[in-house]
């Protein structure tokens, strides 16, 4: 053994023959308090980030005065009023448990029942993947037989939700949020055009409706808040029918998805 | 001019998107560092105040240290991510503390070993580094030296791991090593501290 060998064997047994202290009882004191001393209760904001964002509201507002000085955040004239019954509760229970904490729901209140149609369930879950562009939606409609799943795809428990001899469903997926300003919509309800042999399901931009304060930062990507709708069969034109979901926003209503379906006559069976 | 504002603004989304990620990604660290203070033992809390204490050679000193090196880890609870880190984590801070100590009371005073007789009696830490003639050199090293004596030879940590809880390469640990042992010979020959 050399005599660094030596030394360094010299210096760790004294300190392992050492009997240290053991840590005074004020440390596991401290250690206690420390949730509710010195907690913080959300993830840090840094300042530069809230600046920047203040910053990038402001050009925003700026620009869209400039380039759109006709939406100026008023009502349009033609901007629809839902004539239904209002529920006074946010539509995407699920959505809303996904934001982070201080975001605004996504998704406005809307009416839940109308003629022929029934608001069932909401906020089912995600059934596609998010992408970045704000209000594209989609419809899925379910009809007769494939009813019968329809709780295990939509993780809903009760399985009598649609009564699959007199009703039918559609499955509304509205997009909602993107980026640092949030964009909520509104579902607006169902029309059924029985001379178009057409079905269409109506949701707006809330911002036309409700614009939210200036520089509401929208803390959460793109959000898909699904809607199952139970519509009866006794309404639906005569098949082939065109569902569409349409959209009212700066341009007034326009479709932005069709799909073709069929659907069993209300007396048919499963 | 709108062009560069539009430019402005498209970036900013793309910061803020990464911050907002970042956000969430800590979110997921802060759970951990809450695990592992969960975890916490009577021996975790003993090692870290007998790190402290070898390192500031003054139980007082050391409790403080402990003290504010749980205090700072649980404000930085979201930087843990990995359990397996914890303990290194952990040490990083607790070395900072004891720095931070040592700076408040500059000049700094080590531990006076040499009008130390009556003041061993006191502290339990000075104590010990005044009893054993091995340890009675480290009166005499800075801070640096100090506390990769101590890591190496008290947490019997190895040199990788004592440069990454003191954020210097394993190179310099060793260098430092050498030179503290260089000094605790001398120490010894002499009597005292150098």
């Amino acid at each position: 053994m050399t005599d660094d060998e030596e030394l360094e064997r010299r210096v760790h047994d004294a300190f392992k023959s050492a009997t240290a202290p053991r840590a005074p009882i004020s440390i596991r004191e401290r250690v206690s308090e420390l949730p509710t001393a010195n907690m913080r209760s959300g993830p840090r904001f840094h300042m530069t980030w809230a600046v920047l964002g203040a910053i990038l509201v402001v050009l925003v507002v700026a620009i869209s005065r400039s380039y759109l000085p006709a939406n100026t955040g008023t009502v349009p004239p033609q901007s629809p009023e839902p004539t239904a019954q209002v529920s006074t509760t946010p539509l995407s229970s699920l959505a809303e448990s996904q934001n982070a904490p201080g975001a605004v729901d996504l998704l406005l209140p809307g009416p839940l029942t109308g003629n022929g149609w029934k608001v069932v369930a909401n906020g089912i879950g995600l059934r596609r993947k998010p992408t970045d562009i704000p209000g594209i939606a989609g419809v899925q409609v379910v009809a007769g037989r494939e009813l019968a799943g329809l709780h295990t795809i939509l993780r809903i428990p009760d399985t009598t939700i649609i009564d699959p001899r007199t009703q039918a469903a559609l499955v509304v997926d509205l997009w909602a949020g993107d980026g640092p300003i949030c964009g909520q919509e509104r579902f607006d309800g169902v029309d059924f055009d029985q001379v178009g042999s057409k079905i269409t399901v109506r949701y707006s931009d809330a911002a036309l409706v409700t614009p939210l304060p200036s520089g509401t930062l929208c803390a959460l990507d793109a959000r898909e808040a699904s809607i199952l709708v139970a519509i009866d069969l006794s309404h639906i034109p005569t098949s082939p029918v065109t569902v569409a979901v349409a959209r009212f926003g700066g341009g007034g209503w326009a479709d932005v998805a069709t799909v073709a379906a069929s659907f069993p006559s209300p007396s048919a069976k499963p | 001019m709108n062009l560069c504002a539009l430019w402005l603004v498209l970036i900013g989304v793309v910061d803020i998107r990464i911050e907002l990620r970042n956000e969430r990604l800590s979110g997921q660290g802060r759970e951990v560092g809450r695990d592992w203070f969960a975890t916490l033992t009577e021996r975790d809390f003993d090692r870290a105040y007998r790190i402290a204490g070898f390192i500031l050679g003054d139980a007082h000193e050391a409790e403080d240290a402990t003290q504010d090196a749980l205090s700072r880890a649980w404000e930085r609870r979201h930087s843990l991510r990995e359990l397996d880190r914890a303990q290194a984590w952990f040490d990083q801070i607790l070395v900072n503390a004891c720095r931070d100590r040592l700076r408040k009371r500059r000049p700094v005073r080590l531990i006076q070993l040499s009008e130390s007789d009556g003041a061993s009696g006191r502290d339990p830490f000075n104590a010990i580094l005044t009893t054993d003639e091995a340890l009675r050199g480290l009166a005499g090293l800075d801070f640096n030296h100090r506390a990769v004596l101590v890591l190496r030879f008290w947490a019997d940590l190895p040199e990788s791991a004592i440069g990454e809880r003191l954020g210097i390469p394993t190179g310099t640990v060793k260098s430092r090593l050498h030179v503290a042992l260089r000094q605790i010979r001398s120490a010894m020959n002499a009597g005292g501290p150098t």
